[in-house]
């Protein structure tokens, strides 16, 4: 079972797309999760999840309004989606039939 | 506000720069100055700065934990980088291959047999034995004239049951050799006959099948057997159902009532394979006092303490003596702990060996420092550039630590090795007299043991280097390009190492040398017999077909005449005694002239009861009066017996004892004639001088034993003489075994095995040793050699000889040599007389070994500088010079 965290983080490197290094998972966890997390903790969090397997990266190129250092981009391997369906499915399956305001109007 | 394209603030870049983790450094970083530039954009340079801040200290506020975050989750945790360390220690190590090597093969060759060592030591003297609350049990032994512990008749052991109240029981344990009968596989066994209560004094109950009950232990009911697991294993394919079967013993049908655990160790017979009831009952003749031939095992009460027990059972032997004084050669008993005193005759030199381990084990700790220490010297500007970029000296000292353990930890593993190869050779050739073999494995203490050794050797050749890395560290010296500093503390850091390593070598060798001249003078001890040529093998004789001592003295005559027979035979008898093989045979003598106030100090002989010409066969001398003939043999109303030499002084002093009488318990007639008096002989071991003996003829005994030793003289031992003798002897009667075929030279070799044993070790150790202290005088010359070459190279051109450098380089290392042997002579001097009980005919201080010792050592630092001495020789001084 992931972690909130975790869970918040995979999401967004997936909404991310090709494009997942730090700038963009941590707009669009503000975006839709509508949570500012700092940098700092997004690290930390994709170094766990690497740790696990959940994710890999590359370095990717280095630009001159970076101060000409690398971005790091980060990817979903199938234990990673596996573990995202497993956590999805799971709150699904927590929340069926409960009237908690989630149903369609 | 018109700005300036706005910067991130420094003092932010600088901090993440020196906190973050390298694998992330740049990836956030460079995030954060991305949307710096968008934020400024956006919301003003004022607004992303503070931003910046804030996740530059969020990020810093995560990096204590990113370490945790980063690691595999499986690896290792040691903290403080101890793992990254170890991960660098190896990739450093790899990169000098030879040198990681020559430490590991080192540190190997003296962990092996320290392993070994201790896994003997562990199971015979430390590891309790394998009985219920083991430190209660304890012999009890009588004390004889000398103050010697002896056994006991069985009326003393009954009076003890019956008296000494601390005690929780009592046991008699008599020996027991009795012959399988089996057509297809007859078998002599070894084993004891004991009280009922023997297995439940010691807390051992069997394994399958039922223990003695009093009942078994009655005259007449001792028909049953209690098997020892090992022998149930090999004779019955451990088959349960042989509980309630039959074996025939001595031609008695016995009925098997129970196997003993495996976990079982006999410490009175280490080979026992069956037990039986004793049943004596103190009316029988052969329970009297004199009787000595019982072994008492007690348990002390629980809360009593040993010296409590000890005093009651002085008391007790004091009035046992007023009552019955012609029954006892002195008052006082012994009470003994049974592992420490089963194992007195061979913890000496089980010590000893173990003693010579450790030393080995030091002076390769020594070499492994001294390699550490060279190898530091090199690494002097590596050092110095790390201390130089802000390492702290801590690190530094942690990294050599970690290089230590490395090389530690593989010394050891690979010792390890070595030493679970090597145990089972020295387990099968240690005597077997020494008890819990069977037990001895590499087990946790001896695991636990060597992983206190890999620590200590990762902090020694760990710590030394660096204590002198961290020195030249706080000089700078390095990388000021001056002369090595280590150059001077380490090379008298090395040195020390070195004149260490010779002082242990020297003590090792003096000892080596101690107990090759004492293996060599006991060697050289006359056993009074001549062992040259001589076969010797036990025959034994049990069943219906020899009831009779007639029948069974006929088995004797024809196996003598048998092997007589044998073409190269020159000569056959056999004897109940078998000198230097550890047979026990003693009887109190009394001469008819001499009489004694106290029959109980008669001086004890060997008894030899002989068929055929025993004294001629193994060439024993007759110093006076004539052999035993085969006329005396028939004679047996009118006996005449031969004495030794030793008894005849000890009974007479100067008189000639030719046909005085004497009184030898259990002969037929109450009174022997003695005809001769021959030579002592060695008859319990080469080093004890007892040679008090008598010689008479089997038929002049009120009984035939059901066994003896053949001894079998021929023109020239071969292994086909040794067959043939064999199968013409087994081929008298192939229903009774025929066994330890063996030559007597073998006997007198085995009596010594415990000695030869101490010494093959001590000799390995002491080459090894010796090899280990020339590598490293080897090693400190050749560096100094290296280090001083612009020195040479100078007095060369100034015109030094290469003599004068030659002698330059051997003056150094004979100083260290010189050093060395003296601190080891002064060692030799404190600690050889530990060996004490394993010398014979010198001393523990004995100058020609300690010279010797000292002059070998000598030669070999000689030697060891050679090398380093050519090469400094052959500097030429315009190289060294423009270098």
């Amino acid at each position: 079972m992931l972690g909130d965290l975790e869970q918040v983080v995979l999401l967004a490197v997936l909404q991310a797309g090709d494009n997942a290094y730090g700038v963009p998972v941590q707009a669009e966890i503000r975006r839709r999760a509508r949570r500012t997390l700092t940098l700092g903790t997004i690290y930390k969090t994709l170094a766990r999840l690497e740790a696990k397997g959940f994710v890999a990266s590359r370095l990717g190129e280095s630009t001159a309004e970076r101060g000409g250092r690398a971005k790091r981009y980060y990817t979903l391997t199938p234990a990673g989606r596996q573990a995202v369906r497993g956590s999805l499915a799971a709150l699904r399956r927590m929340s069926a039939g409960l009237d908690v305001g989630l149903q369609a109007p | 506000m018109t700005h300036s394209p706005a910067t991130p603030p420094p003092r932010a870049l600088r901090l993440l720069e020196r906190l973050l983790p390298a694998e992330v450094r740049d990836a956030l970083t460079g995030d954060l100055i991305e949307t710096f530039a968008r934020t400024a954009d956006a919301r003003g340079p004022r607004a992303a700065r503070l931003r910046f801040w804030a996740e530059a200290l969020g990020a810093a506020w995560q990096c204590g934990t990113w370490r945790t975050a980063l690691a595999k989750p499986s690896g290792l945790h040691l903290g403080f980088g101890l793992t990254d360390d170890l991960r660098y220690a190896v990739r450093v190590l790899r990169r000098a291959p030879a040198f990681a090597a020559l430490c590991i093969v080192t540190l190997a060759l003296a962990i092996g047999p320290t392993t070994a060592i201790v896994s003997v030591v562990d199971a015979v003297l430390v590891r309790p034995l394998p009985y219920n609350d083991p430190s209660r049990i304890a012999f009890v032994w009588e004390k004889d004239e000398t103050g010697r512990p002896v056994t006991m008749g069985y009326s003393t052991i009954e009076d003890i049951r019956a008296n000494a109240t601390m005690l929780a029981s009592v046991a008699a344990v008599g020996s027991w050799q009795t012959i399988l009968s089996d057509p297809a596989n007859p078998a002599r066994l070894t084993g004891s006959r004991v009280s009922w209560n023997y297995f439940r004094t010691l807390g051992v109950a069997p394994a399958l099948g039922r223990d003695f009950t009093p009942d078994d232990d009655r005259p007449g009911h001792t028909r049953v057997v209690v098997l020892t697991h090992g022998f149930w294993a090999a004779r019955y394919g451990s088959n349960r159902r042989v509980i309630g079967s039959t074996m025939t013993l001595d031609g008695n049908p016995y009925t098997v009532v129970g196997v003993l655990p495996s976990s079982f160790d006999d410490m009175i017979q280490h080979d026992a394979e069956v037990f039986s009831p004793l049943g004596y009952v103190v009316t029988q003749p052969w329970s009297c006092r004199t009787c000595r031939h019982l072994t008492a095992v007690a348990r002390v009460r629980d809360t009593v303490p040993f010296a409590r027990a000890r005093a009651q059972l002085n008391q007790l032997s004091a009035q046992l003596v007023r009552a019955h004084p012609t029954d006892y050669p002195a008052a006082g008993m012994f009470l003994t702990p049974m592992q420490q005193d089963a194992t007195r005759a061979s913890r000496p030199a089980l010590l000893a060996i173990l003693g010579a381990a450790i030393l080995v084990l030091l002076i390769a700790l020594a070499n492994v420092a001294n390699l550490q220490l060279a190898r530091g010297m090199r690494r002097d500007d590596e050092f110095a550039v790390r201390i130089a970029l802000g390492a702290r000296p801590g690190r530094l000292t942690q990294q050599l630590l970690a290089e230590g353990l490395v090389i530690a930890a593989a010394g050891g593993a690979l010792g390890l090795a070595l030493g679970g190869a090597v145990l089972p050779v020295l387990v099968a050739r240690l005597p077997r007299t020494i008890p819990r073999l069977d037990a001895v494995r590499l087990d946790r203490p001896v695991l636990a043991c060597v992983a206190f050794i890999v620590i200590a050797v990762a902090i020694v050749t760990g710590l030394v280097p660096a204590r002198l890395a961290r020195r030249r560290a706080i000089d700078g010296a390095a990388l000021r390009g001056g002369a090595r500093l280590t150059g001077k503390a380490g090379a008298a850091t090395r040195s020390m190492l070195v004149v260490g390593e010779v002082a242990l070598a020297l003590l090792l060798a003096a000892s080596a040398g101690l107990l090759a001249r004492s293996l060599t003078n006991l060697l050289a001890v006359d056993p009074g017999f001549d062992p040259a040529n001589v076969i010797t093998m036990r025959i034994a004789s049990s069943g219906p077909a020899y009831r009779t001592d007639a029948a069974t003295l006929e088995y004797r005559r024809r196996a003598i005449s048998a092997a007589r027979d044998v073409p190269g035979v020159l000569d056959a008898a056999t004897s109940t005694s078998l000198p230097l093989s550890g047979d026990l045979d003693r009887y109190g003598i009394t001469a008819e002239d001499k009489p004694l106030a106290n029959p109980a100090l008669a001086p004890y002989a060997t008894g030899y009861r002989v068929n055929g010409d025993f004294v001629r066969t193994m060439r024993i001398h007759v110093l006076a009066g004539r052999d035993l003939t085969a006329q005396d043999a028939r004679d047996s109303a009118a006996p005449v017996v031969l004495v030794s030499d030793a008894l005849a002084r000890s009974i007479w002093g100067g008189e000639s004892p030719l046909g005085k009488l004497i009184h030898v318990p259990n002969a037929r007639a109450q009174w022997a004639r003695v005809a001769g008096v021959v030579g002592d002989v060695r008859h319990a071991s080469l080093d004890i001088d007892d040679g008090r003996a008598i010689y008479l003829s089997e038929p002049a005994w009120s009984w035939a034993n059901d066994e003896a030793a053949l001894v079998v003289r021929t023109r020239a031992n071969s292994p086909a003489l040794v067959r043939a003798v064999h199968s013409a002897v087994a081929a008298v009667d192939p229903s009774q075994p025929v066994t330890e075929l063996r030559t007597m030279d073998a006997v007198v070799s085995r009596s010594t095995a415990q000695r030869q044993l101490a010494l093959v070790l001590f000799a390995s150790f002491a080459v090894l040793a010796m090899a280990l202290a020339a590598a490293g005088i080897y090693g400190v010359l050749a560096g100094s050699v290296a280090e001083r070459t612009r020195e040479i190279g100078l007095r060369g051109a100034l015109g030094a000889t290469p003599g004068d450098l030659l002698m330059l380089v051997v003056r150094h290392g004979l100083r260290l040599a010189g050093v060395g042997v003296v601190i080891g002579l002064a060692g030799a001097l404190a600690t050889t007389r530990f060996l004490r009980a394993l010398l014979f005919g010198v001393g523990p201080t004995d100058p020609w070994m300690l010279g010797g010792a000292a002059a070998g050592l000598f030669v070999i630092a000689a030697v060891a500088c050679a090398v380093p001495a050519w090469r400094a020789v052959r500097v030429d001084p315009v190289t060294a010079l423009r270098e």
